[in-house]
């Protein structure tokens, strides 16, 4: 699966659907839900040397942190928490092949929070880049002094 | 109330909006072929929409129906953009150009829409469209739309495209937050100052540390990709980028920098050393007339910004590296003062010039004799002759666009 032409907020929709069609027996498998996990593990494209996937990707930690189900340990440090996360899909991957009702009800949930995660941090990110382009002229921290 | 049926309703009238557009003028099809992209985009939204419903899935619609008014609001400033890029507003004649350099630099051929904002800054919008990859979307301010002496901020915006479309993005980004985590472990003394609220054995208080090194990583990505754009127009334009940028720039607010951008002090200096490195000579921050602006104050702030601006010093020349190569294997020609010297001559006689070969130099050639014009006294000598140097570089980019045609 090519990266640069797939975007996470649609792949983890479909994969949303997909498990509950696989559920209600409509499907009898779930490729979105490969697909997701591939972008995320894949190494986005580099020009030169290696990228990071967004699974390795610090900015993401927050994203992914708040879309696993709660956990009663938290791992200390970025490292452990790629790892714990690594764990936990394939968990779900295993369970859902093997067709284990809750471990098809946990996929759809991360997917849907994942989602719903992905979509806020879009959204805040546009109206911060338009901050940004007004404060490129217009410092408003300096007119309130004024 | 039906979120179903308020979605399929919003739907109709998305549908009905990129349609009426679709109906109108366009001189060039790339303004057509993005809108039928994103038609194409919430079609298969709303095939998502129905699944959901046909299985009874509540939670998925809701979603789906949340995904949509996201891109509602992504689309509609879009919609806007690609109507305004048929005005007359719009220097068509820098169109040609523009995509010229996207051919030879960007990979899978995306064509470029140029087009105006009525908002005073020149903007891309490769961020967060992922529904038009391939597609390079560049608007000038309105009001500078037809300004052919700012066609380097559009070099700038090129820029960012290059930096997605050949993953610079992805090297830069890799680099940076391996650099970023070891800075924090360097001076984790200073960070637990600034931060007494960390603590490793509180589950909560944790996440300080994580969450500051992500903000590291995040503003220096930015700025990095910044810096990329500007040394990517430098070496597309020479020195008018930075007379273009500070033309729209300069003075600066002179506050408290607030943004994720790289200093304006930062982005010269980087631009002053590599020009120096090529023996070229360009205007300092106080030449071009910035004022000094005033580093963050809180503590907390200061510190994430200088680990990320640390890390980003270090990749500097790596990023320069990127750019000059792109454009070296692109065969896209980078100025030649000696060309530019011999437009400008024409330019002083009143007449496009002949024979262009570069891009660069027609602008360089053109910021040189506007700042002669400067000299002249009287102010309407200086706004009439600056409308006709307008014409004659707008002029002399169309002959370069065809002499490229015809050879």
């Amino acid at each position: 699966m090519a990266t640069e032409n797939v975007n996470p907020i649609d792949l983890s929709a479909e994969a949303a659907l997909q498990l509950e069609e696989f559920k209600q027996d409509v499907r009898p498998d779930v490729p979105a839900l490969r697909d997701l996990f591939a972008y995320l593990r894949t190494p986005g494209p580099a020009y030169a040397e290696e990228s990071i996937s967004m699974l390795g990707d610090v900015r993401s930690y927050a994203l992914l942190r708040d879309s696993l189900g709660s956990t009663s340990k938290r791992p200390s440090g970025f490292g452990e928490f790629r790892k714990s996360v690594e764990i936990y899909l394939k968990d779900l991957e295993a369970g859902v092949a093997a067709g284990n009702e809750d471990k098809v009800k946990e996929a759809k949930r991360f997917c849907l929070s994942f989602n719903a995660n992905l979509v806020a941090k879009q959204m805040s990110e546009i109206y911060a880049r338009r901050e940004r382009a007004d404060s490129r002229y217009v410092d408003h921290e300096s007119l309130s002094q004024l | 109330m039906s979120l179903y049926h308020n979605s399929k309703h919003k739907l109709r009238n998305v549908y009905r909006t990129i349609d009426a557009l679709l109906d109108g003028d366009f001189p060039i099809s790339s303004g057509k072929n993005a809108l039928s992209r994103l038609r194409e985009v919430f079609e298969d939204q709303e095939n998502k929409l129905d699944r959901a419903r046909r299985i009874r899935d509540d939670k998925t619609e809701k979603q789906i129906a949340n995904i949509i008014n996201g891109k509602i609001y992504l689309t509609l400033p879009i919609l806007g953009f690609i109507i305004r890029s048929t005005n007359v507003r719009n220097a068509f004649e820098l169109l040609a150009p523009l995509q010229y350099i996207a051919d030879a630099i960007l990979q899978g051929k995306p064509q470029v829409l140029l087009s105006s904002e009525w908002d005073y800054v020149p903007f891309a919008y490769p961020q967060s469209l992922e529904d038009l990859k391939s597609f390079v979307l560049i608007g000038l301010p309105a009001s500078e739309a037809a300004t052919a002496l700012l066609v380097p901020l559009a070099g700038h915006e090129l820029g960012h495209a290059v930096w997605r479309n050949r993953g610079i993005g992805g090297s830069a980004h890799a680099t940076l937050q391996a650099r970023c985590e070891q800075l924090f472990e360097k001076n984790s003394e200073e960070f637990k100052r600034h931060f007494p609220a960390y603590d490793p054995d509180d589950m909560i208080a944790k996440e300080i540390l994580p969450e500051a090194i992500a903000e590291s990583v995040e503003i220096a990505v930015f700025q990095a990709e910044e810096l990329f754009c500007d040394m990517f127009a430098y070496a597309l334009f020479g020195e008018s980028y930075l007379y273009a940028f500070a033309y729209i720039l300069a003075p600066g607010s002179g506050g408290v920098r607030r943004s994720m951008y790289p200093s304006y002090k930062t982005r010269i200096s980087v631009l002053k050393q590599i020009a120096d490195g090529e023996g070229v000579a360009l205007p300092d921050i106080d030449t071009l007339a910035f004022v000094e602006e005033v580093i963050r104050q809180n503590p907390q702030d200061r510190f994430i910004m200088r680990m990320a601006e640390k890390s980003v010093e270090e990749i500097v020349s790596v990023l320069w590296a990127n750019a000059t190569s792109l454009i070296s294997v692109g065969k896209v020609l980078r100025p030649n003062p000696k060309l530019s010297i011999l437009h400008l001559r024409e330019f002083r006689l009143g007449i496009p010039a002949h024979q262009p070969a570069c891009l660069g130099d027609i602008i360089n050639a053109g910021w040189t004799y506007y700042r002669e014009l400067h000299a002249l006294e009287s102010a309407s000598d200086i706004a009439d002759k600056t409308d006709y140097l307008n014409e004659m570089v707008l002029k002399t980019i169309e002959v370069l666009e065809y002499t490229r045609r015809i050879s």
